[in-house]
């Protein structure tokens, strides 16, 4: 009989593994270092899994999950990582060309400019998540999450000043 | 870059399928993992619980061995090493409690995650502040045995003094160690995890 956080884990991995790998690249600012944090947010996840009663949707949970590992994510030491706590486990490309690829890395090296909470509200709003279920995972209020968003925003435009892209 | 762009420059990325991996493989990489974690674990925790018990039985067939006139200093000797004991088994204690909070809390929402990881810092640089003063109770309580041990009326001050400067000297070698530790690592770690809770604080309109 198949274990159900087996299953559930792979349920997660089917459906949101773009979270993990998203949040991964938007705090770890090198392929070592995402690689790293990735392992850890699928780990994290996967312990996680057992509290999981399906009071919340199972995305908000991983979500709530991935970013508070991210939160508290310390940048392993070099020699540890490669000697001691870590398996070939590499992040996923989630685009197609190398135009894309060059287009979402310099999005992603913006948004590290920004402050980590930060990081994590602009991520929630990207990837279209409601106000309700952004409060869910962070614990700050629906109205603070609004006026911080607006501020995010326009922080994020005025880094972005000076890039043009044909969209 | 309008923000408009920036959303579609985001969602490029919903363009790739993120579950072709192969999943079997993950798994297994991922449980493995978690066995070796959990297997470093035990295996520390067994090295502690043999040390204090490798402690009880060297410092017992030492007191039975020197010949002490004083047996209330004899006594004094073994009443501090019990109390070190019960300090370190106590810590332990705290420690496992500790983790076990932060994992039991891993999906609490983001905010509660890094109070709980903050409390866990602080919490752990009192312990290295209250380590201080184990060490030099540690300290003490090694001179006091090599005194004991071999009285100074035997070996002379010469001797005595070499074992003395190299007790002193592991421990302050230690205690370096610790500090350093305590500096570079506990102390940035609290202040980043501060600053986060901060940022996480609902600002009253």
């Amino acid at each position: 009989m198949p274990d159900p956080i087996d299953q559930l884990f792979l349920e997660v991995y089917r459906e949101h593994a773009g979270l993990v790998i998203k949040t991964a690249q938007a705090f770890a600012t090198n392929a070592a270092d995402r690689d790293d944090l990735y392992q850890e947010i699928l780990l994290s996840v996967w312990q996680a899994l057992p509290q999981f009663k399906g009071q919340a949707k199972l995305s908000t949970y991983v979500y709530r999950v991935a970013h508070s590992c991210a939160l508290n994510w310390k940048r392993s030491r070099q020699r540890y990582r490669t000697k001691v706590d870590r398996f070939a486990l590499e992040v996923p490309d989630l685009t197609s060309t190398p135009e894309e690829r060059e287009r979402v890395a310099w999005l992603y090296a913006r948004i590290q400019q920004l402050p980590p909470v930060d990081r994590t509200l602009i991520l929630l709003y990207l990837d279209k998540i409601n106000y309700t279920d952004m409060a869910e995972i962070t614990g700050l209020s629906e109205t603070n999450i609004r006026v911080r968003l607006h501020r995010i925003k326009q922080q994020l435009t005025t880094l972005s000043e000076g890039m043009t892209h044909d969209v | 870059m309008t923000f408009d762009e920036i959303e579609s420059t985001w969602a490029l990325q919903h363009r790739a399928q993120a579950g072709a991996a192969d999943l079997p493989a993950l798994r297994r990489a991922l449980k493995s993992q978690l066995n070796r974690r959990r297997r470093l674990l035990v295996l520390g925790a067994c090295s502690l619980v043999f040390s204090l018990l490798a402690m009880q039985v060297l410092f017992f067939l030492n007191l039975r061995v020197t010949r002490v006139e004083d047996q209330w200093l004899s006594f004094a000797r073994l009443m501090l090493h019990q109390g070190l004991n019960l300090v370190i088994v106590l810590e332990l204690v705290r420690i496992y409690l500790r983790h076990r909070r932060l994992a039991r809390g891993r999906a609490e929402s983001v905010r509660d995650v890094v109070s709980l990881s903050l409390a866990g810092v602080e919490a752990e640089m009192s312990d290295y502040r209250l380590g201080r003063w184990v060490t030099l109770v540690l300290v003490a309580h090694s001179l006091l045995s090599v005194y004991l041990n071999q009285p100074v009326a035997q070996v002379g001050w010469d001797a005595f003094g070499l074992r003395a400067g190299l007790i002193i000297a592991v421990y302050a070698l230690i205690g370096l160690l610790v500090w350093r530790q305590y500096r570079r690592k506990l102390r940035p770690e609290r202040d980043r995890l501060k600053a986060t809770l901060e940022q996480l604080e609902n600002i009253q309109a």
